[in-house]
């Protein structure tokens, strides 16, 4: 009986909103009140809750999926700091059952301030809540019928610009040359940037295996690699250089110097990521951009950063930071310092597309990661369900479909999962 | 053919038990265990999509102050609300372009609405150099910013809020603005208890009186013994009135000097003010942190600020405990939640100015319901109820001291242009 306001009828090509007829749209111009009026009212009350939250280990990722009283679901992931962290997952599920899933800024702080004395500072606690936050923004935009990105406020674009990470860290003492191939690869396969790590902990010419200088063959040993690398694509290429925090604070600043002429996007983690005056150090003393961000958790975790100018460039995890809302506020606060947000991303698909629609909502964008074993290993198809290609010419083309646009595939997952755990059980 | 998705539409899952039940369950149960392909076969909404705005206008009217209605027309029938407010006197043609080349009507003619932080950030960029870091340019986009929300909630059939990742409560907390500080402490504490006897749970009065008789100066902004004393007997009658338990703010309206402003908050300290808002004007942050720093009385500032910047600066010297964003000036509802957020990150609750009519009001208030640090929102009518209730097409939107914020799509109620229009601004060239 109610009067049905279809927005897509607004939204539709105009073949479609001429099928469904103009009597109802013309009130919406002249007789606004009363069409509202005749509406219905979604959402309060709402009948919809959260029934049970679910997961999944798969290598590095943990899958999280929350299930409602009414067969719709939400999927999400975090990665990195969520090893043995399964019953966690039960208790935030504990925690969240019987809400209404439709808040997720809402919910996130809950979980938060739930657990102000249970770790939710930083760390793992808040990899994990990383997941849900994803899962439930997953679920509303399904049940809202809309894609992610419009419940950030809409999308600044349509293609989301993504490096490829090298991963040549699997081949054992690379020479320059091999850095070299690696990027002609890359950029073979459509990628207008790529990241290598320089930080090697097997160099057989390291000194000493637990102080964090480099000594003069290290530094060549990394400089010359990068060096083949510009070589080997050109100037119009660009090139990131990750250290993983592996490094004390003079040779952070030496390499940073170093590679000036190299005309880096960036050096990544030149030194560990916990003092910001260091960081300060060395970004202050070189042209090089330094950029940090991927073990920083919470917007809190960027403000001293961006506050003391300690970084060019921030690159949170979105599966990790605290989420989808808590990446778009770290993203609005790194603007306020005109500083360019390029989140960090070892994902699936699915934690890709979702940080794809935070990415999609913020103007300070600038790009995003990308591992090049996801074109090359089948085990990253199987356990995803989407449409049409990952990336094509170094974009991944936002989803459109309602949610984040990917699925987990249980069936094509479990033979990946982690042993011992139980899977979506 | 696109019509029978074969997923069901949003409202069943939203509807109650019985509706879900009169939908059936074939479309629910194709998003529980077929949804890839259920959304591969779904509609594309906003990618492309044919919903653009065709013309922008605007009506100025006086109720409390100056007020700027936008009104965003689209391709398809649907309009857009929006509202500004006082540092738009005079702006006649910013917005829509009647006068003058670089106007904002160029950069939302043609565009989808439905991209409200990208048109913003558009529209802010274009006037770099253009006045768009402060001030009635940014005022006067903040109209414009509202009512693209409106617009885009109308176009996807969902309430404002939801567009902004959901609510965290239903209700806003009002506070009321009440009497003049030109009254008697007998008065004052009279009107409060008023005040207090509609329902609302906090209330703000005015301190700063330009004709109070012990003032020994026109243009120094040093309170004298004798202003000090009147404020301390008014605020003193009215806290004795109301008791504790109701709380309470005054506002300096940024009249006094450093040392009057220090000296106005120690002053106050034993009625244990919910804030002190404005005791120096807006410009000085280093100043205001002063008077943070050596009082016991929270200090509050916000209103004459703009965009997160502004209060990015705030936080960042800690130079007030409250910020008040007046979210009809500031820059909007998205930039009114990033400035909610980034207050956050500093433990600092937000408070919003509002001024606006109960259109504004309830737009505010969907950006109250998404920010975990509201506090409570300004109410500014007690004296004009009348022409409040007027402004707007439905039933009144206050109840015992609080908004209930609307579930209808977009801001969800309707600015009554036959009402605006009688207290429509004279010297503006166009209404609607």
């Amino acid at each position: 009986m109610k009067k049905k306001l279809d927005r897509r009828s607004f939204l539709g090509k105009s073949a479609l909103a001429g099928m469904a007829g103009t009597a109802w749209l013309s009130s919406y111009g002249s007789g606004l009140a009363k069409a509202v009026d005749n509406a219905p009212k979604y959402s309060n009350p709402s009948d919809l809750e959260i029934t049970d939250v679910k997961c999944g280990y798969v290598r590095g990722s943990l899958f999280v999926k929350i299930y409602t009283n009414q067969d719709v679901w939400g999927c999400g992931e975090a990665v990195d700091a969520i090893h043995g962290t399964y019953h966690l997952v039960q208790r935030m599920g504990r925690m969240i059952k019987g809400q209404n899933p439709l808040n997720p800024h809402r919910i996130a702080e809950f979980l938060r301030k739930s657990a102000f004395f249970g770790g939710a500072q930083s760390g793992m606690y808040v990899a994990v809540m990383t997941a849900v936050e994803t899962a439930l923004w997953d679920l509303t935009g399904k049940v809202l019928d809309v894609p992610v990105y419009q419940l950030l406020g809409g999308k600044f674009r349509d293609k989301i610009r993504v490096y490829c990470d090298t991963a040549l860290y699997t081949a054992r003492n690379p020479t320059p040359a091999d850095y070299a191939e690696a990027a002609k690869d890359s950029v073979a396969l459509g990628y207008n940037a790529v990241k290598f790590d320089v930080d090697d902990g097997r160099d057989p010419n390291k000194y000493d295996r637990f102080n964090w200088t480099a000594n003069p063959m290290e530094i060549n040993r990394m400089y010359e690699a990068i060096a083949a690398v510009r070589e080997a694509v050109g100037p119009d290429i660009d090139i990131c250089v990750d250290m993983h925090g592996r490094y004390d604070a003079p040779t952070g600043l030496r390499m940073a110097k170093k590679y000036e002429d190299l005309n880096l996007m960036w050096l990544e983690e030149p030194i560990p990521a916990d003092n910001v005056d260091a960081y300060k150090f060395i970004t202050q003393q070189t042209t090089t951009p330094i950029c940090t961000g991927e073990n920083l958790y919470l917007a809190h975790g960027f403000t001293r950063l961006l506050n003391d100018g300690a970084v060019d460039i921030i690159m949170p995890d979105l599966q990790k930071a605290g989420g989808l809302g808590e990446g778009q506020r770290i993203a609005n606060l790194s603007n306020l310092y005109y500083v360019p947000f390029a989140p960090h991303m070892v994902a699936s698909f699915l934690g890709a597309m979702a940080s794809c629609h935070v990415c999609a909502s913020v103007p300070n964008f600038m790009i995003m990661e990308w591992q090049i074993y996801m074109d090359k290993n089948p085990m990253w198809e199987e356990i995803v369900t989407y449409d049409g290609p990952k990336t094509e010419n170094s974009f991944i083309t936002l989803s459109e479909k309602p949610g984040i646009g990917v699925e987990i595939n249980e069936e094509g997952m479990k033979k990946y999962a982690v042993e011992g755990v139980p899977f979506f059980e | 053919m696109k019509k029978s998705q074969k997923y069901s539409s949003r409202r069943s899952f939203l509807k109650k038990g019985l509706t879900t039940g009169m939908v059936g369950s074939l479309g629910l149960s194709a998003f529980g265990s077929e949804l890839s392909k259920a959304v591969s076969n779904g509609p594309k909404y906003s990618n492309p999509s044919d919903l653009k705005i065709t013309d922008i206008k605007t009506a100025y009217m006086r109720g409390h102050g100056t007020h700027m209605f936008v009104k965003l027309i689209t391709n398809q029938d649907i309009v857009g609300y929006g509202e500004a407010m006082d540092a738009v006197r005079g702006t006649y043609g910013v917005a829509t372009g009647s006068i003058g080349w670089d106007n904002m009507r160029q950069f939302l003619v043609g565009k989808n609405p439905l991209d409200i932080n990208k048109i913003f950030e558009q529209i802010l960029r274009r006037g770099h150099f253009g006045g768009a870091q402060s001030g009635m340019y940014v005022a006067v986009l903040t109209g414009i910013e509202i009512a693209l929300w409106d617009l885009a909630g109308k176009a996807m059939d969902l309430p404002v809020y939801r567009l902004m990742g959901g609510k965290f409560r239903d209700r806003i907390r009002l506070y009321c603005d009440t009497a003049s500080s030109s009254e008697s402490p007998e008065d004052m504490a009279a009107a409060a208890m008023d005040v207090k006897n509609k329902g609302f749970t906090a209330i703000k009065f005015d301190i700063d009186w330009a004709g109070d008789p012990s003032k020994q100066d026109e243009f120094n902004m040093t309170a004298s013994n004798g202003e000090i004393e009147r404020m301390v007997k008014q605020v003193g009658a009215v806290r004795d009135a109301i008791g504790m338990n109701m709380d309470l703010c005054l506002d300096a309206h940024g009249r006094y000097d450093l040392p009057s402003g220090i000296q106005i908050a120690k002053e106050m300290e034993p009625f244990k003010l919910m804030w002190l808002e404005e005791p120096i004007p807006a410009e000085n942050l280093d100043s205001l942190r002063e008077i943070t720093r050596q009082t016991k009385t929270p200090i509050c500032t916000g209103e004459n600020h703009y965009l997160a910047h502004d209060f990015r600066k705030i936080l960042e010297k800690q130079a007030a405990d409250i910020v008040m964003p007046d979210l009809h000036k500031c820059g909007g509802l998205g930039e009114g939640q990033r400035i909610a957020n980034l207050a956050n990150l500093y433990y600092v609750p937000m408070a919003p100015h509002m001024v606006a009519s109960p259109f504004g009001a309830m737009a505010a208030s969907h950006c109250c319901a998404t920010v975990s640090n509201f506090l409570c929102l300004e109410w500014h009518w007690i004296s004009k109820w009348d022409q409040w209730n007027e402004l707007i097409q439905e039933d009144p939107i206050i109840e015992d001291g609080y908004i209930s914020l609307s579930d209808r799509p977009g801001v969800g109620v309707t600015p009554d242009e036959e009402a605006i229009r009688k207290y429509a601004v004279e010297e503006a060239p166009s209404f609607f």
